[in-house]
């Protein structure tokens, strides 16, 4: 039993974390400048790191997914309403979230962490403020507000890049490419409980980690890679889930 | 006044206060020392809700506030405030903004007022020039009476210092125990201060509490601390590393 109590204690105390940050949020809203701030960084600053990694995914994934269904059946004509249901449904919302955990998701995990070490949190609880309202709430709306708008940015990234391969390399009709005649209005929705959901899990797992810092520079470092690990396990878990829930509900989509 | 009673604090097995039983009086300068690792520091912390006892109850003027809620600790840290031992500046503000910020959360006061009270408070510690620097552009000392300016800056009826002197040259060390005899005679504030530094301790303290193995082994003026025929303390005193003081 004691091998399972660490969990269910850790993820009591992050879900503790999430309903703080959401009760802060109603009852001190962060100034409007922090949590543009938070956007800039979530979202402005990963631009080029979301433009090259999911340029080159969107290429790779036409590239192999034609190579291999040509294989079977010389028709490439829906490899594009394929790629852009697979897109909106499953990989522009989990590649995005995988991404912003790498890039943000650690970068509020180390500023935490760095402020709990050199007891700046306790200095903040000294000047009777609440470290979740002032350090957590800017960076939770950051986040989630820019977690859509990076997750359409990406989506957009990735069938450019995919619609130009098929293009140049399977001679595949840039408006055949762009048929949206497999997505229906449930993937739409499934993306967006998707996104919505990482949104919320990266950087409350991310600030979880942070104020769990202890040491020095050295628990700094472990609280980035917990921020990294969480987050990995988060998103595929919880992909998995509505994923699941989202057939069940439409089923056979 | 600030009173500690059968105080009892552990981490893990190890128990760092044993049974403290202690009364800050006010407008007293009152120094806590002793030995690394006596719980000093977990002391004080307990007098602003940053530690909660295992055993015992904490008072502050008369009032138990030992089981008090976080949010209203933030009345208790308005009128006694702490100073730790790194200063604890915000990275990511000015020093006017450090200063401000708890005018601002506290006292509910908007920015561009706040801002301005601010700068009276780093007049105070003669810290008005660097205004507009980030504590990581200048110094340790700097730092401390910046921080110092932060707690003053909601006109407490008390501060505690954690350790101010610690890693100050000789010059800025004298620079702040002025500013902590200026707290106590000018100000009318209680303070108690935690350190090592005997020059410190004999220059300003009117009350010494030496702290060893978890409780009080001295409580008394800093005469009677000088005069104490304890072996402990008279060690503690010439620092001597040998005799009966234990690591």
């Amino acid at each position: 039993m004691s091998v399972l109590r660490t969990p269910f204690e850790a993820a009591a105390r992050t879900l503790g974390l999430l309903a703080e940050t959401v009760r802060a949020c109603i009852r001190t809203p962060p100034p409007r400048r922090a949590v543009l701030a938070q956007m800039f960084n979530t979202g402005n600053r990963s631009l080029l790191f979301l433009l090259v990694t999911m340029g080159f995914l969107g290429m790779i994934t036409v590239y192999q997914g034609c190579l291999q269904a040509m294989k079977v059946l010389p028709d490439l004509s829906n490899a594009g309403a394929i790629f852009i249901m697979a897109m909106v449904r499953e990989f522009g919302p989990t590649i995005t979230a995988l991404m912003l955990a790498t890039r943000v998701g650690t970068g509020i995990a180390a500023e935490i962490a760095a402020m709990v070490v050199s007891d700046q949190v306790e200095a903040l609880k000294v000047s009777s403020t609440d470290p979740i309202a002032f350090l957590v709430t800017p960076r939770f709306l950051g986040f989630v507000v820019m977690m859509f708008v990076c997750t359409v940015y990406s989506c957009a990234v990735a069938v450019a890049a995919g619609l130009l391969m098929a293009e140049l390399r399977f001679q595949i009709n840039p408006h055949t490419f762009l048929s949206l005649s497999f997505t229906r209005w449930s993937d739409l929705y499934v993306g967006l409980a998707k996104t919505f959901a990482y949104g919320v899990a990266i950087p409350i797992l991310s600030a979880d980690s942070g104020f769990r810092a202890t040491g020095g520079s050295e628990g700094v470092g472990w609280a980035t890679t917990r921020a990294v690990i969480n987050s990995t396990f988060a998103i595929i878990f919880l992909d998995f889930v509505i994923a699941g829930i989202g057939y069940l509900l439409v089923r056979g989509t | 006044m600030i009173e500690f009673r059968g105080l009892v604090k552990s981490f893990g097995d190890h128990r760092v206060l044993d049974r403290i039983d202690l009364a800050i009086r006010d407008h007293e300068i009152t120094y806590i020392i002793g030995t690394s690792g006596t719980g000093k520091s977990v002391l004080v912390q307990h007098a602003v809700g940053l530690l909660r006892p295992d055993e015992g109850r904490v008072l502050i003027e008369g009032r138990d506030v030992t089981d008090l809620p976080e949010r209203d600790w933030w009345e208790v840290r308005r009128r006694y405030v702490l100073v730790f031992q790194h200063s604890t500046l915000f990275d990511s503000m000015t020093l006017r903004d450090n200063v401000a910020l708890p005018l601002r959360k506290h006292l509910k006061l908007p920015r561009r007022e706040a801002l301005a009270r601010a700068m009276d408070f780093l007049r105070l510690v003669h810290m008005d020039p660097l205004a507009d620097r980030m504590p990581s552009e200048v110094g340790p000392t700097e730092r401390k009476r910046v921080a110092i300016a932060r707690a003053l800056s909601l006109s407490p009826r008390g501060t505690i210092l954690d350790e101010p002197t610690t890693g100050l040259d000789v010059v800025a060390s004298h620079e702040v125990d002025d500013l902590i005899r200026r707290l106590s005679r000018e100000m009318g504030q209680t303070v108690v201060v935690v350190s090592h530094d005997l020059r410190s301790i004999f220059g300003v303290a009117d009350r010494i509490v030496f702290l060893y193995k978890g409780s009080i082994r001295l409580d008394g003026p800093p005469e009677a601390f000088r005069s104490s025929g304890d072996p402990v303390v008279q060690q503690f005193i010439r620092g001597e590393p040998d005799g009966p003081i234990e690591e």
